[in-house]
């Protein structure tokens, strides 16, 4: 299992069925868009209905806000190179070691 | 062209056993795209030489898992093209998973002039991709490989967003996951959205708000009619039927009103995938 340094996701990089799993970290959401807000990291606009600044849940539905750090592990492209590129490494990931088993066998 | 050259052309001909004649500098490029772990692909070929004897090879090809093109060259000697296959010869790829496509090239390395497709096709467990004379498949064809995908785990108060990978096209049949609120009094909503990146192609919400301290599990699904909720907090909404989503596509959650301390479970996809044509 591996944690995304960028959005703290967790994910197992190998499906159960053997295909790779590609992470992305996904847009901002409300609350983390308001934290931003909170922390002077970005203004939002103003809102053309209210006539003051938009509120984050507004936000997030009128455009995508995305991380400066964001991870995107999918390939630039299908050519020879591109194998074992990534589109984006974004702040690197943590090893949390082996996934738990999704079915255990009790004894008897 | 002078009379030896016409001759010994016009008397191939009369003799050609099949009409894939192959030069001495002419040799079989074979390109897969695949998805699968521990896929393995085996080469055979039989061509009839000058001299009158039928040479048989057998190569293997070890494809990429990342859906990016593995090519290699089989050495052919000078000759009559009989036929061949490629198939697996470990793993057990579905069809829409391992797409193979036998050239001949002129040169002996992958870079080498491709001067003509042999055949192009899905390979699985029971189903050889055979040469020259194949239909020339397209890699969207077929019922495509039926994949169930654990989705990450967001952190707390964050989305859950898949992109579809390079290389892939997918139909989604099904989406679930699990959402608990935190003691933070809102009414949450909760959407799933498709788009290109980009652009908002599909965007669906329920009609009722989950409050404060519950957990439901959202599930969209094909063939779904409406929201319903069940006496389990089981949330069932509608996709759009016979979609598809190519790379770089997303399928990504929304949440109005969601705190900080909310918390969507990981989710998991029912798709269809075949690797993209593009």
């Amino acid at each position: 299992m591996l944690r995304c340094k960028s959005c703290l996701a967790t994910y197992d990089p190998l499906q159960a069925d053997g295909t790779t799993y590609f992470h992305a970290c996904p847009p901002l959401s409300a609350a983390e868009l308001a934290a931003k807000v909170v922390a002077g990291k970005i203004v939002l606009p103003i809102d053309p209905d209210t006539l003051v600044a938009e509120t984050a849940e507004k936000a997030v539905q009128r455009r995508v806000y995305e991380r400066a750090n964001k991870r995107d592990e999918n390939l630039p492209g299908t050519k020879p190179g591109d194998a074992g590129q990534l589109k984006a490494a974004g702040d690197g990931t943590t090893d949390l070691g082996p996934k738990p088993p999704s079915v255990v066998i009790v004894p008897k | 062209m002078d009379g030896t050259a016409a001759d010994l052309i016009a008397s191939r001909a009369q003799l050609a056993p099949s009409p894939w004649y192959l030069r001495l500098d002419d040799n079989l490029r074979i390109t897969s795209y695949n998805s699968l772990a521990a896929v393995k692909l085996t080469i055979r070929s039989r061509v009839l030489t000058l001299n009158g004897d039928v040479d048989v090879s057998s190569d293997g090809q070890t494809p990429n898992t990342d859906r990016t093109a593995k090519t290699s060259v089989v050495a052919t000697p000078e000759g009559w093209l009989l036929g061949g296959q490629v198939f697996v010869s470990a793993a057990a790829p579905q069809i829409g998973q391992t797409f193979v496509v036998v050239e001949v090239v002129r040169g002996a390395t992958a870079v080498g002039m491709a001067t003509q497709v042999l055949a192009a096709g899905y390979v699985t467990a029971k189903q050889p991709l055979r040469f020259p004379d194949a239909q020339i498949g397209s890699s969207l064809d077929g019922a495509g490989a039926l994949r169930a995908i654990l989705t990450s785990t967001p952190g707390g108060g964050a989305e859950i967003s898949d992109t579809v990978p390079t290389g892939a096209r997918w139909e989604l049949i099904s989406w679930c996951a699990q959402f608990v609120t935190s003691v933070t009094v809102a009414n949450r909503q909760a959407q799933l959205i498709l788009d290109d990146g980009t652009n908002i192609l599909y965007r669906l919400s329920a009609t009722a708000a989950q409050t404060a301290s519950t957990t439901f599990r959202r599930q969209w699904h094909q063939g779904a009619s409406s929201f319903i909720v069940d006496a389990s907090n089981n949330a069932v909404l509608p996709l759009p039927v016979n979609n598809r989503l190519g790379p770089g596509f997303r399928i990504r959650t929304l949440t109005g009103g969601i705190d900080a301390s909310d918390q969507w479970s990981a989710g998991v996809m029912l798709v269809r995938e075949w690797i993209a044509g593009d």
